[in-house]
């Protein structure tokens, strides 16, 4: 056995020690959900819960489809062509998908952080924090000013960018950048904030300012994380859904629970062997 | 601290103006959506009228012996353009033979250079694709058909050829670069020579890039008719003789099309009609290829 898997299973062993807490309520909820591209179907039958207030992991090998399911929760797949998600997906009482339901307006609940940082480049650090706001139509400096100052605080940023805030985006270290975007994410105050795979092209110093700050950050959204990190969202979710592809190449979700359980008596022998280091 | 009280408040104001932008845009957006689709019309009237009156004016010329028959005088029925289909075929077949493989070299020198000289000729390139066709008409009559002392379809070819060459270099250049650099790089890290690498694996990754770049600028120089006018001059014979005035499409449309007769003009309309069809074949065998590359870079 690898050592890997023995620091997540300790990280977790920490954590189990306090009291199991009953599932809060469910800032998203997904219902029998598969994404289909074209002829194939990428992941189907996935049922699970996101929980107010907490950190929810998506982990499994790569192309099980946790990519494609955290983007079907922001109707993200709406502008791929051949894409078409079917089953129910929950936002609190809001059907995402509902008929009557715009998708720009369920993007300004849904937040995303991407893979790589993606500031906008030809804005300072202070427009690119407010850019979502002001192309929502909010003008009144004194709620941008807050709005910045609120989302950069909340990011780690605000002490080493306060002085810098019409700079360029550009100038900041990779790690500031990807916290810049979390700050771009949070300043439109968001319910959920999809992240996905944020870390997985920082170092593991920037890794780890950005998994300190997400616990602070689950005071006011709730977080959905793809990882194919283990010991990271062994580190940092409350819950945890494994997902892998099974031998109709489709992705399914093999098992979902809190992360302690996940890691520390997984149900499905897969889960174990995963996360454990024999598969994937 | 004020921060940490504000953020309820302020996320019901965001909620609130956002919603508000939003209807507001809705309005805006269909006005806009309407206005996308008027011009989208307004465009398409000229096309679809070139292409319908083409149709219509030139279907009635077709048979089969139109493209078997050689042209017989105005007032003589069953005549046909069979000379200048196999001089078409014979100019635009030479023109490639001169300009696909220079032009396919020199975009392999521009994606392969960055330097001052690359730069130089990416620049006369595009000025070069920028040129008249006439003026290269007039070129060719100047450097081949002067010093030959006759009109000729190799003057011809040769003018073809320098339409074509910024065509296939800009395009082909587009096809090479559009290889992932991971592949040069694999190549050049096994310890192979550059042109090697060049040769066994980015020309082949590239290569429908490649075709679809050669035959957009066929199709380009299929339809040319200024670079022939005083090159091929046109003819009524069926000519194979590379030294000697030959028919081709784009100058039966030109010279049957400026006569009196009616029957004169059926042909040039006929030819018409013929020469966009194989323009539209030519563009639709690039389109087809240009997918089948991507799904083979994905």
């Amino acid at each position: 056995m690898s050592e890997a898997p023995v620091i997540a299973l300790r990280t977790v062993e920490a954590r189990a020690t306090a009291a199991p807490e009953p599932e809060p309520e469910a800032a998203m909820s997904i219902e029998n959900v598969a994404v289909r591209f074209g002829q194939k179907v990428a992941v189907s039958a996935l049922t699970m819960n996101y929980p107010k207030g907490r950190i929810t992991a998506l982990i499994g090998p790569s192309g099980c489809g946790k990519t494609t399911l955290l983007r079907a929760l922001n109707r993200m797949h709406d502008s791929t062509p051949g894409a078409a998600v079917s089953g129910r997906v929950m936002l609190g009482d809001l059907d995402v998908y509902g008929s009557d339901v715009n998708p720009t307006q369920i993007r300004g609940r849904i937040g995303m952080v991407f893979q790589r940082a993606n500031p906008f480049p030809t804005l300072s650090i202070y427009d690119n924090v407010v850019a979502g706001l002001r192309m929502n139509g909010v003008r009144k400096k004194s709620v941008l000013d807050e709005a910045a100052e609120s989302a950069l605080h909340s990011a780690a940023l605000w002490d080493s960018v306060q002085h810098k805030l019409k700079t360029s985006a550009m100038r900041l270290s990779g790690g500031e950048q990807q916290r810049l975007c979390i700050a771009r994410a949070l300043a439109i105050e968001p319910d959920v904030l999809l992240m996905d795979e944020p870390t997985s092209a920082l170092d593991p110093i920037a890794t780890g300012r950005i998994e300190a700050l997400l616990r602070n950050l689950t005071q006011t959204v709730s977080i959905v994380i793809v990882t194919h990190n283990m010991q990271q969202a062994a580190r940092v979710s409350d819950y945890c859904g494994f997902l892998m592809v099974s031998d109709d190449r489709i992705g399914h979700l093999v098992e979902y629970g809190p992360t302690v359980q996940l890691f520390s008596v997984p149900k499905d022998h897969r889960t174990e062997e995963y996360v454990t280091g024999r598969i994937g | 601290m004020s921060v940490a009280a504000a953020p309820l408040d302020r996320r019901a104001y965001i909620r609130d103006v956002s919603a508000r932008t939003l209807r507001r845009r809705q309005i805006r957006g269909g006005v806009y959506t309407t206005l996308c689709g008027l011009a989208l019309l307004i465009a398409l009237v000229p096309i679809v009228a070139i292409i319908g009156y083409t149709v219509s004016q030139g279907i009635g010329a077709w048979s089969v012996q139109f493209f078997t028959h050689l042209p017989t005088p105005s007032g003589i029925p069953g005549g046909g353009i069979s000379n200048a289909l196999i001089g078409s075929l014979i100019i635009d077949g030479l023109a490639s033979l001169m300009a696909l493989p220079v032009g396919i070299i020199v975009a392999l020198f521009l994606s392969e250079q960055r330097n001052a000289v690359a730069g130089a000729v990416r620049f006369i390139v595009d000025v070069a694709a920028g040129l008249p066709a006439i003026t290269i008409g007039l070129f060719a009559y100047a450097i081949v058909v002067v010093p030959q002392g006759h009109f000729s379809a190799f003057s011809a070819s040769v003018a073809l050829a320098v339409l074509m060459l910024p065509v296939v270099i800009r395009a082909g250049e587009g096809a090479i670069r559009s290889v992932p650099p991971d592949l040069w790089e694999a190549g050049i890290a096994l310890g192979v020579r550059r042109a090697r690498v060049a040769r066994t694996v980015i020309l082949p990754a590239a290569l429908p890039g490649l075709i679809t770049a050669s035959l957009l600028a066929i199709s380009r120089a299929v339809g040319e008719a200024a670079p022939l006018l005083f090159t091929a001059i046109g003819s009524t014979f069926l000519v194979t003789n590379l030294a000697r005035p030959m028919a081709s499409l784009p100058l039966v449309i030109y010279l049957d099309g400026i006569q009196a007769y009616p029957d004169l003009q059926r042909t040039a309309w006929g030819t018409a009609l013929t020469l966009l069809v194989i323009v539209v074949l030519l563009n639709l065998g690039a389109r087809l290829l240009a997918r089948r590359m991507r799904r083979y870079t994905r």
